[in-house]
């Protein structure tokens, strides 16, 4: 039933779906047909080659798990879920150490998790926070909005293997373009998304996992520059 | 307080820095009684290990007396006397609880930086660069201590800390290492390195049941030592790899200890091939005891590696680790899974490690002390600092 959630693919789904045949495969299947023929027409030693190499090429384009579509990102490799399965989304998956039910009460929670204990992270939930879906145990689905823009951030929730904790899946989808050029272009290129993505996820693990964020910030050094934040340093 | 900062390649000194705090609920405040230098912190003293910060805290191998506890931390007390584990680990996430501690999820502040490198981040290390998490160290009056809950192992009563001190990081990781090898009767174990890394293996390996061990180093004093608990002794000026045959009657070590790791003594043509390399970034870490032990290793024997690496390594013989039917074993050390067991044998007086103590000394002495043992000046085999004297 959990497959069925949405953003969701089952295991074997992620396994074996890499989507039919783009305009990249057609290319491929066209040029590596066209080379078998023009290999086979010339009847030389370099007639084979080339006929070969066609060969590779069109079942390459066939079988859409090749090298240059994973080059270019455009199909994932056998056995590895999607982490970009469109355009405009972005997956990361964690295993976390708890019951099912302790990390739902935790994501469930963390609209209101302070920024000084999430960091930069909590820029992804930063702004009008609407709850779109939930599903007690499996999944939750927000709408962030600010700035005339927004996104949705989903947290899907299955069971690992016996004893083997909760697979947690985070994903960001459909961030509209508000703002201005320059910080839309900059949502483009930059992997900050991703960044940020990551380390919600794993700062959510550590909370989970650990009841605290492991930090360095405030402890002493050489450098001398970096006063204790969070409580008085005191001499002894 | 006083505290030993790294200030760039064999650029230590002695500064006085802010106090450390509780930042976190499972934080504790330890007072360092004794804080030793280990053979990894010349890896950071040399400029081998990336992601160091000019005026970072040393130190991984320490204990002291609990100062304050964190709101989470009940089960140590302040007053406590206490050995802590190197490694930093939460206690409860998948790896913790399978006591695969220096494999902890969540120690690791910097887990993104790691995971850049190596693929996955492993657990946070007192003192020892900001890919390990970038912790403040115990070369210091007093140190912050994460996790105090379990990364904190009271000391029996009647121990001296010149004893126990080294329950933590070396004795620990050298226990790891020859519990790696299997050791079953009659084997013969061959380790690279007389450090106290080196000598506690060769230790561990009797203790374990070994019949011979043949230990393999060039400082005197260190083969001295080495004879002293009952190794035979190779010089690794010698063609080790022959000389290791020519002991086990041709067929080799059943199983070896590197205790050496990146910055490995070669010798001759490929000795000076090795630092060409590593001139030429071209290579990260001498591997020559690697190479050798492979070489050296009988058929179908255990590898076991405690020295440390960090990086893309240049001419491992992976054909002959993979024909020969090698078991490999790695990793820093789990240390919370062997302090107790140790602390036990200590106890029981089957070991007393305090034999390898060669230099304690106060705190203010670490440049001096660190120069000496990095140029394995003869004698020096282990410095213990005392923070609360001189």
């Amino acid at each position: 039933m959990l497959d069925k959630l949405r953003g969701l693919p089952s295991r074997a789904a992620a396994r074996n779906d890499v989507g039919g045949p783009g305009p990249l495969a057609l290319v491929m299947i066209g040029s590596g047909g066209a080379l078998v023929v023009l290999g086979v027409r010339s009847r030389s030693p370099l007639g084979v080659a080339l006929a070969l190499a066609g060969a590779g090429l069109a079942y390459r384009g066939a079988s859409g798990s090749g090298f240059v579509d994973r080059l270019l990102d455009k199909t994932p490799a056998a056995g590895t879920p999607p982490r970009r399965a469109k355009r405009d989304e972005l997956t990361r998956t964690a295993t976390v150490n708890r019951s099912r039910e302790d990390v739902y009460a935790l994501w469930q929670a963390m609209p209101g998790t302070p920024a000084e204990t999430l960091g930069p992270p909590r820029e992804l939930l930063e702004g009008n926070i609407d709850l779109l879906e939930e599903s007690p145990g499996e999944l939750l689905r927000w709408r962030v909005s600010r700035d005339g823009g927004g996104h949705e951030l989903e947290v899907a929730l299955v069971d690992g293997p016996p004893g083997r904790g909760t697979e947690v899946r985070v994903t960001v989808r459909g961030e509209r373009g508000g703002g201005s050029v320059v910080a839309r272009v900059r949502r483009r290129v930059t992997p900050l998304r991703e960044q940020q993505l990551a380390e919600l996820l794993r700062r959510s693990k550590h909370l989970a996992e650990a009841g605290e964020i492991p930090t360095t910030t405030g402890q002493p050094s050489g450098r001398k520059q970096e006063p204790p934040t969070r409580a008085e340093g005191r001499t002894r | 307080m006083r505290a030993v900062c790294w200030y760039g390649p064999k650029d230590v000194r002695v500064d006085s820095v802010p106090d450390p705090v509780i930042l976190n609920p499972r934080d504790a405040i330890l007072r360092v009684t004794s804080t030793t230098i280990c053979g990894s912190d010349l890896h950071l003293y040399n400029g081998f290990i990336p992601t160091m910060r000019g005026g970072d805290i040393l130190g991984h191998e320490f204990m002291g007396i609990v100062e304050e506890v964190g709101p989470e931390v009940r089960n140590v007390r302040p007053g406590e006397r206490v050995v802590v584990a190197a490694p930093i680990a939460c206690g409860r996430c998948f790896y913790c609880q399978r006591e695969l501690w220096s494999l902890c999820d969540n120690s690791n502040p910097n887990a993104a930086l790691a995971e850049q490198m190596w693929g996955y981040p492993p657990s946070a290390i007192f003192g020892y660069s900001h890919l390990a998490g970038g912790y403040a160290g115990g070369q210091a009056e007093y140190v912050r201590v994460p996790f105090a809950d379990v990364g904190m192992f009271p000391v029996p009563e009647g121990l001296e800390d010149d004893q126990v001190v080294y329950a933590g990081d070396v004795l620990a990781t050298a226990y790891m290492a020859a519990e790696f090898c299997e050791i079953q009767p009659g084997d013969t174990v061959a380790v690279w390195g007389c450090g106290a890394v080196g000598l506690f293996a060769m230790n561990s390996a009797f203790l374990l049941g070994a019949e011979r061990v043949i230990a393999i180093d060039r400082v005197p004093s260190r083969l001295e030592l080495a004879r002293g608990i009952g190794a035979e002794t190779v010089d690794d000026r010698d063609d080790v790899v022959e000389a290791l045959k020519e002991l086990t009657g041709g067929r080799g070590p059943d199983a070896c200890i590197d205790a050496v790791g990146m910055e490995a003594h070669g010798i001759g043509l490929q000795g000076a091939y090795d630092r060409v390399m590593l001139a030429l970034r071209l290579t990260t870490d001498r591997v020559t005891v690697l190479r050798q032990a492979i070489q050296a290793c009988r058929k179908g024997g255990k590898l076991s590696i405690a020295g440390v690496y960090g990086g893309f390594p240049d001419k491992l013989p992976i054909g002959a680790l993979m024909n020969k039917g090698l078991t490999v074993r790695t990793g820093q050390v789990h240390a919370h899974r062997y302090i107790p067991r140790l602390l036990e044998i200590i106890a029981s007086g089957r070991l007393d490690p305090s034999y390898v103590l060669t230099h304690p000394l106060p705190l203010d002495e670490a440049p001096r002390a660190y120069r000496a043992f990095n140029d394995k000046e003869d004698g020096w085999i282990k410095v213990v600092f005392k923070p609360q004297e001189g």
